[in-house]
C-alpha cells in the first residue's frame, strides 16, 4: 500500500462563460506517492494540477474516483474524522504573502495546526513548538511578534513551510511553491525543503510548471496535460527518454542557461496555441 | 556591435520616498546595436525595469532621472527631449512590451480600434479600413491564425499568450527601431514562451530590429540574448556577450546568480 493513492480521480466545472462548455479539470487520473518520495505533477494552465492538488487533500470533492492516505478513502471520512487526518496532511502555497493572514502574528499563524489538531497541548508547549518550526525554516525565534508584511517572500514562504510541518504531517502538497520567488531565494527554498523532507521523511508532492525546478527536485515525475496524465516516469528516465508527444514538447520548450545548449522548440500538434 | 540604436551614458534614478531618497539607478551604460537582442538581467529590486522607464521617460514626478545622454540614433537625446514629444518616440521610435499584456490593452475597445487608435495617437493619416488591413497584416504576422476575429474582439477573450503576440504586434505596427521588453514572457506557460521568444527574435533577425530585453530568466538570455548586462543593486556588475557571461562569469553576483538553481546532488547539502 503507498502512502496515498488516486484511483481514477475526475473532477469538471461548470463554465464560468453562460453556455460555454463545461471543463474536465480531472479525467480518470490515477498516481501514487510512496513515504517518503518526491512526485512532481508538471503541467501548464488549464492542465489540471492544481485542481489534482486540491483533490489530494480533499479541498475540493471529486466527482468520481477515490483518494486514499493510509488506506483510507478520503470521501468516507466525517467532518470531524478529516479534519483530524488534515493533520497528516499539508499544503504549503504558491503566493507566500496571499496565504497568510496579513493581521495575524507569525508565532499565531504557525500555531494555529496545533491549536486545531493538538488541542491538549498547554500555551506555553505551542510556543515552544512555534519557536522550534520557525527556527527550523530559519527564522529567528523573534519572528514570531512580527506581521506577514514586514517579511520579504522568501521569509514569508519559510513561514508557509513552518505552519505546514508543524503538525507533524507525512505528507505535504507543494503548489508552485517557489514560482513567485526570485532565483536565489528560490534556491534557498528548495534546499530547504529537501532538508526537511530528510529530517522528517515527509512525502511531497510537488505541484509545478517549471522543468528545471522538479528536474532537481523530484524522484518521479508525472506530466499533465488537459486533465490526464500522459506519461509517470523517474526524474531521469523521463528527461532521458520521454514516452509522450506533450512530455517533449514541455522539455523542448526548456531554455537553458547554458548559451552552448541551443535549444529547438518543437511544437506539440495538440498544442492550443497552434490550433487557437 | 556595427551601429549602435540605443546609447545610454551614466543614467541614474532617484526616486522620492517618504522615507528619504532611493538611488534607484546608479549610472549605468548601455548600448543595444542595430539587429541585436541586449539582455539585462537581475533579481526584484535591482533598478532593472526603473532603468527602462528612465529611458522611456515613463517614471512619475517623484522621480529624477540622470544621465550624460540617452541617446537614441536618428532621434537624438531622449533626456533632452520634451515631455510631449516623448510621447511620438514611444510606439513610434521605440517600441514597448510589458509584462502583463492585459495591463497593455485596454479591456473595453476592441483589438481593432486599439490598433486604430494607436494610427491617431501618432497622427499617422491612416484611415480606418486601412488601420485594418495593416493590423490584419501585423497579427498574421505574430502567428495569429485568425486575425480578423481577434481584431473584432476584447483583450478578455483572449489567453495570455494570444494577447502578448496582439501587444508585439501592435508595439511594432509603426516600424519602431528599437523595442524594450520588460518581461515579456513572464506568467506565459513554458510551451507559449518559446513561441513568444522566437516571435520576437525572428523580427530583430529578418527586419534587423533591435531589442532591450528585461528578465530575470537566465534561460531566455542564455538562448535568444546577444549580449548581457548583469544588474546589482542599480549597477551593472558585468557586461559581455551571452557566451562569455554566462558560460565563465567572471563577477561573484554573476557566478551565484548562474549556480543559483543548485545541481541535484548538491541540494541536500545546502544549507537553507
Amino acid at each position: 500500500m503507498s502512502l496515498v493513492e488516486v484511483d481514477q480521480a475526475s473532477k469538471t466545472f461548470a463554465s464560468r462563460q453562460r453556455g460555454g462548455d463545461p471543463v474536465h479539470a480531472l479525467r480518470g487520473v490515477s498516481l501514487r506517492v510512496e513515504a517518503g518520495e518526491t512526485l512532481a505533477v508538471i503541467g501548464e494552465s488549464g492542465s489540471g494540477k492544481s485542481t489534482l492538488g486540491r483533490a489530494v487533500l480533499r479541498l475540493l470533492d471529486l466527482d468520481s474516483g477515490a483518494v486514499r492516505l493510509d488506506g483510507v478513502d478520503l470521501a468516507g471520512l466525517s467532518p470531524k474524522e478529516l479534519r483530524a487526518k488534515r493533520a497528516d496532511m499539508q499544503i504549503v502555497f504558491q503566493e507566500p504573502y496571499e496565504s497568510l493572514n496579513p493581521r495575524m502574528s507569525i508565532g499565531a499563524i504557525v500555531a494555529e495546526p496545533l491549536q486545531i489538531h493538538r488541542s491538549e497541548l498547554g500555551s506555553s508547549e505551542i510556543r515552544t513548538r512555534v519557536k522550534a518550526a520557525l527556527e527550523r525554516v530559519g527564522l529567528s525565534g523573534n519572528t514570531a511578534s512580527r506581521l506577514p508584511g514586514e517579511l520579504s517572500g522568501g521569509q514569508q514562504q519559510r513561514v508557509g513551510v513552518a505552519r505546514a510541518i508543524i503538525s507533524e504531517p507525512r505528507f505535504v502538497v507543494l503548489d508552485e511553491p517557489t514560482s513567485s520567488l526570485d532565483l536565489s531565494i528560490r534556491a534557498q527554498i528548495l534546499a530547504l525543503l529537501a532538508e526537511i523532507q530528510q529530517d522528517l521523511g515527509l512525502a511531497y508532492l510537488f505541484v509545478s510548471h517549471d522543468m528545471h525546478t522538479v528536474e532537481k527536485v523530484s524522484d518521479r515525475i508525472a506530466v499533465m496535460y488537459l486533465g490526464e496524465i500522459v506519461e509517470t516516469a523517474p526524474t531521469l528516465d523521463l528527461f532521458r527518454s520521454p514516452q509522450h508527444a506533450y512530455t517533449r514538447t514541455l522539455l523542448s520548450a526548456r531554455l537553458s542557461a547554458d548559451p552552448r545548449e541551443k535549444h529547438a522548440y518543437r511544437a506539440f500538434e495538440g498544442d492550443r496555441e497552434v490550433t487557437a | 556591435m556595427t551601429e549602435t540604436v540605443l546609447d545610454v551614458k551614466g543614467l541614474t534614478v532617484d526616486i522620492a520616498t517618504p522615507d528619504g531618497v532611493v538611488h534607484a539607478v546608479r549610472g549605468i551604460d548601455l548600448q543595444v546595436g542595430r539587429g541585436e537582442i541586449l539582455g539585462v538581467v537581475g533579481e526584484s529590486g535591482c533598478g532593472k525595469s526603473t532603468t527602462i522607464k528612465g529611458i522611456l521617460g515613463l517614471l512619475g514626478p517623484n522621480s529624477t532621472v540622470g544621465a550624460d545622454h540617452i541617446e537614441l540614433a536618428g532621434h537624438g537625446d531622449l533626456l533632452r527631449t520634451p515631455a510631449k514629444k516623448m510621447r511620438h518616440v514611444r510606439g513610434r521610435r521605440i517600441g514597448f512590451v510589458a509584462q502583463n499584456p492585459f495591463g497593455s490593452l485596454n479591456p473595453i475597445y476592441s483589438i481593432e480600434r486599439q490598433f486604430h487608435e494607436l494610427q491617431k495617437a501618432h497622427g499617422t493619416k491612416v484611415s480606418k479600413k486601412e488601420s485594418r488591413e495593416i493590423a490584419l497584416g501585423m497579427l498574421a504576422g505574430v502567428g495569429i491564425v485568425n486575425p480578423a476575429r481577434v481584431l473584432d474582439g476584447y483583450a478578455h477573450q483572449l489567453s495570455g499568450g494570444m494577447a502578448q503576440r496582439v501587444v508585439i504586434a501592435l508595439a511594432t505596427t509603426l516600424s519602431p527601431q528599437l523595442l524594450i521588453a520588460d518581461e515579456p514572457t513572464t506568467g506565459l506557460d513554458v510551451t507559449v514562451q518559446a513561441q513568444i521568444m522566437d516571435l520576437i527574435s525572428g523580427l530583430v533577425r529578418s527586419e534587423q530590429r533591435s531589442v532591450l530585453l528585461v528578465t530575470h530568466d537566465l534561460g531566455v538570455i542564455a538562448q535568444y540574448a546577444d549580449r548581457v548586462v548583469v544588474m546589482l543593486e542599480g549597477k551593472v556588475v558585468e557586461h559581455g556577450s551571452v557566451t562569455d557571461v554566462m558560460v565563465d562569469p567572471q563577477h561573484e553576483y554573476t557566478q551565484k546568480l548562474i549556480s543559483s538553481v543548485p545541481k541535484r546532488e548538491e541540494l541536500h547539502d545546502v544549507i537553507g
